[in-house]
């Protein structure tokens, strides 16, 4: 069996884990949210939906669900292995580390990105009528599978860097990008949700009039990018040194 | 001694105390001690040469050396005598703070290609709760890049007898068959080596007599099989060669007879039950291998030189002196005190 093949049954258990988790249902009621609100705000018959849609998509999607659902499923794919001993049965084969981060970071990414990409998609197409609705839509997709990609290899470094990889995922999120990053222009370039706003501004033709600020396309993907594999090389190089031990 | 399995751990006594093979470590070196390494210990294929390892400011385990050859080898000892902590050591998870661990001359952990020759069944309850016996046996075999996974997996479950419920979930297994499935992903390979910490929990005895007759047999092929157990009677049947681990300290090692009479004949204490006990003490306390004799609670403690001298007059003096014996008992069998006395002599 080839290298592929050891990739694939680590992304398939790793999918089955995630899937089969309690706080798979979790991110799922979380993704139902936006849904819900757009729902009621369409048939209330609110108007500016414009405007409204892009609040709820950074306000709510952006800011609030993206990074959670990214934290509870990005701290439970790896660190869930961690938690209940089974992450010895990978060890002990002969695969590189790299592999089962890369296998785990892509199934982290990839649930977020469906649940909470779908839940924009049709946040957005319920809440935005006219032509207007499917260019943001997939603008929302675009942007939320990006910013899932960098909050998930976080939530991965972190589930091994600490026992308590989500509340200390949760203080990052809501003390640094949702108070510091918003206060001063520099910090902005260090925030994943600058990041992600970048990428929906860059693709959304209604966006850049409804963001007072925004990183450009080039910047929110190659500082995106740099805080992705900063991360991943960090969980990988943890992962490499990483002891199962039993303290006495 | 097997020249080739055991070399002299620091601090041991040249002759090899406890003689005929098995040998109580006394030393307590100091752990920058530059003590030579055994060439005996280094040539091995699991080598663990002055090796400590300590969390904060306790110590698990407190510079061992000792060598690993063919054969089944058992590591005994109480439970938190730094067992598990050598497993893992061994099975590269776990880096010593000092010494070395050599598997097959390489220095274990960080090397992912040491797994095709290690086949490690962890202590710890932990499963893929989700997968099937059969599936964990698969995942297993591909993970390890088995040219034909399929047939690596089936022989795995055969071999450890777990067929007949290989295709229920592992969640749903007992403890026996979780142990059992453990071991089938740790053959898969077929590792030359093999390191099983605590293999024999929760098996029933059916089980158990099934998993020692197949180390047996795979010991016989030529493979380094080392398994921990805190049960004499387990080392007691399978190991050819034991280790014994005490409060993170190797206290013996050697041939599993040796050390076996080492552990009885030491002090002993009795508790018996007679006619006449104040007869019976006067007849004892005659005799050269009773050390003392008290009156405790309505019968007699008596402390004897050893267990095999003991036993052997006990019954002449309770006929001379015309008394009936209701019971006679040892009352420092356990295994920890049989260890307590390994460590202090």
């Amino acid at each position: 069996m080839g290298r592929d093949g050891t990739l694939r049954q680590l992304l398939v258990l790793t999918a089955r884990q995630a899937l089969g988790r309690r706080r798979m249902l979790l991110a799922l009621l979380a993704a139902c949210a936006p849904v819900l609100v757009a729902a009621i705000y369409r048939i209330a018959g609110g108007g500016e939906y414009e405007a409204w849609t892009a609040g709820l998509l950074n306000g709510l999607v952006v800011t609030t669900l993206l990074p959670l659902v990214a934290l509870i499923v990005g701290t439970s794919v790896l660190g869930g292995e961690v938690e209940d001993g089974t992450i010895v049965y990978l060890l002990v084969r002969p695969i590189p580390r790299r592999e089962i981060v890369l296998a785990k970071l892509a199934v982290g990414t990839a649930v977020t990105a469906v649940v909470i990409g779908a839940s924009a998609v049709v946040a957005t197409l319920v809440s935005l009528p006219g032509t207007a609705g499917p260019g943001t839509a997939v603008a929302a997709l675009a942007s939320v599978a990006w910013g899932a990609l960098i909050y998930s290899s976080i939530a991965i470094a972190l589930s091994l860097l600490t026992g308590h990889a989500l509340i200390v995922g949760l203080a990052y999120v809501y003390i640094w990008e949702g108070v510091v990053a918003g206060l001063f222009t520099g910090t902005r370039l260090v925030s994943v949700h600058q990041y992600v706003l970048g990428v929906a501004a860059a693709l959304d033709p209604t966006q850049p009039s409804l963001l007072p600020w925004h990183l450009d396309l080039a910047t929110s993907l190659v500082l995106g990018a740099v805080v992705a594999a900063g991360a991943t090389v960090l969980a990988i190089a943890r992962l490499a040194r990483f002891e199962v031990a039993e303290r006495p | 001694m097997n020249s080739r399995w055991a070399g002299t751990p620091p601090g041991a006594p040249p002759d090899g105390r406890g003689g005929r093979g098995a040998r109580a470590v006394t030393g307590r070196q100091p752990l920058w001690s530059p003590a030579p390494v055994p060439a005996d210990v280094a040539a091995s294929p699991l080598a663990v040469v002055h090796v400590g390892r300590w969390y904060g400011n306790v110590v698990a385990v407190n510079d061992v050396t000792f060598g690993i050859g063919p054969g089944v080898t058992g590591l005994l000892g109480p439970n938190g005598a730094g067992k598990s902590t050598l497993m893992h050591m061994l099975a590269g998870l776990l880096p010593p703070s000092s010494g070395q661990v050599l598997v097959e001359g390489r220095p274990a952990g960080r090397d992912p290609a040491l797994y095709r020759r290690i086949g490690l069944s962890p202590e710890r309850d932990a499963a893929y709760e989700f997968l099937t016996g059969r599936e964990f046996a698969l995942l297993s075999a591909r993970l390890a890049r088995l040219p034909d996974p399929d047939a690596a997996a089936r022989r795995a479950i055969a071999l450890v007898d777990l067929e007949a419920a290989a295709d229920r979930q592992i969640g749903g297994y007992s403890k026996g068959m979780r142990q059992r499935a453990k071991l089938a992903a740790a053959l898969v390979h077929d590792p030359p080596i093999l390191l099983l910490d605590e293999p024999f929990n929760g098996m029933d005895p059916r089980q158990r007599l099934h998993m020692m007759d197949l180390l047996r047999r795979m010991a016989a092929e030529g493979r380094v099989i080392l398994f921990s157990s805190h049960i004499l009677e387990e080392v007691e049947r399978l190991a050819q060669q034991v280790l014994v681990m005490v409060a993170g300290r190797l206290a013996a090692s050697g041939d599993y007879r040796a050390l076996r009479h080492l552990m009885t004949d030491r002090p002993h204490t009795f508790l018996l039950r007679t006619s006449d006990d104040r007869a019976m003490a006067a007849g004892l306390v005659a005799e050269d291998a009773v050390l003392g004799v008290q009156l405790v609670d309505g019968a007699l403690d008596v402390r004897a030189a050893d267990y095999s001298s003991f036993t052997r007059v006990v019954a002449g003096v309770a006929r001379r002196a015309g008394v009936t014996l209701y019971e006679l008992r040892p009352t420092d069998e356990s295994l920890e005190s049989v260890f307590a006395y390994l460590v202090n002599r």
